[in-house]
């Protein structure tokens, strides 16, 4: 490269690339290896740490769930039961009752339909 | 030990290789650290010829972190020097993909060295300014090449490519810098 020898330009240039790329290292490969194993370390630990905080943070949040989770329902229950007692409630227009004594009382149901067929289905 | 039989046994420093390796993976630190010591100025040369000089060494450095947290992964003890290769290498051309070379490097701002022999500085930065004109993974391919001697089925596995892929950047590598050396003009050497 800096110093041609009339060869090949790609040898000199490969001869060079051997040359300059063997020079001595700044540091040495135990010291990098300590750094290298005392880093892994921190993060292994700051990582730990990381999983500790979001596991906190969820079971925090799962006990506020669990804690507000019947007073979120309560308004909800008679909403569901409403249709049924409003169902109810239509048949009980069509039943007649008649005491046969005082004590005895026979309750006749009428279907919608035979209400103004004399009863009959 | 030293026998010459049809099957190569393994030298004194591949079974100490293997038995480090062992010990490391069972994280045994000081194991590593001898390892590393080893292989350390192979890793970093492969490194300088990939990310340049100034980067190298960091570059190795979070290899090593990298090899330590995965040492349990480790199958075959034996095989460490091939795999922390391939580690360095995957990882020096990750690093030169997500910054430009030529911006982070500038030449004028390479660091000093306590004992910098003038034409071998030249020399270098000559090497690197051909070399930052190449993409990251022809740099490692050529550096596997030239430098380490490597076949096409032994860079391929080092840089997690076919070795056909390989011989293709090595080629297309080879015209870049015989072009970057005004050896052929544009438009030449496109098949070669």
């Amino acid at each position: 490269m800096s110093e041609t020898t009339g060869r090949d330009p790609v040898s000199d240039f490969e001869d060079a690339w051997r040359r300059t790329v063997g020079e001595p290292t700044r540091r040495g490969g135990a010291e990098a290896a300590r750094r290298a194993v005392d880093r892994a370390r921190q993060r292994r630990r700051r990582r730990a740490s990381a999983w500790a905080v979001a596991a906190a943070a969820g079971l925090a949040a799962l006990a506020f769930g669990v804690w507000r989770a019947p007073v979120a329902r309560a308004p909800v229950a008679p909403v569901a039961s409403a249709p049924p007692f409003a169902g109810a409630a239509v048949p009980a227009t069509e039943v007649v009752v008649v005491w046969l004594d005082e004590d005895t009382a026979l309750y006749m149901n009428l279907a919608p339909g035979a209400v103004g067929n004399g009863g009959r289905p | 030990m030293h026998g010459s039989g049809p099957t190569r046994p393994p030298s004194d420093v591949e079974t100490a290789d293997a038995d480090l390796a062992r010990r490391a993976g069972q994280g045994d630190a000081s194991a590593f650290a001898v390892l590393a010591e080893r292989h350390w100025p192979r890793l970093v040369r492969l490194s300088r010829s990939v990310v340049g000089a100034a980067e190298a060494e960091d570059v190795v450095q979070e290899g090593l972190v990298v090899a330590w947290n995965r040492m349990g992964t480790l199958r075959d003890p034996a095989a460490f020097p091939a795999w922390m290769l391939r580690i360095v290498a995957r990882l020096a051309v990750r690093t030169a993909r997500r910054w430009s070379w030529r911006r982070l490097l500038p030449f004028s701002e390479l660091p000093e060295r306590a004992d910098p022999a003038p034409v071998l500085e030249a020399e270098r930065r000559d090497v690197e300014r051909v070399l930052a004109r190449l993409p990251p993974r022809q740099r490692a391919v050529m550096h596997l090449t030239v430098i380490e001697g490597m076949s096409d089925g032994e860079i391929g596995e080092a840089l997690g490519m076919g070795a056909a892929t390989a011989r293709s950047h090595r080629r297309k590598a080879k015209v870049a810098i015989r072009r970057i050396l005004g050896v052929v003009g544009p438009g030449e050497g496109e098949d070669s």
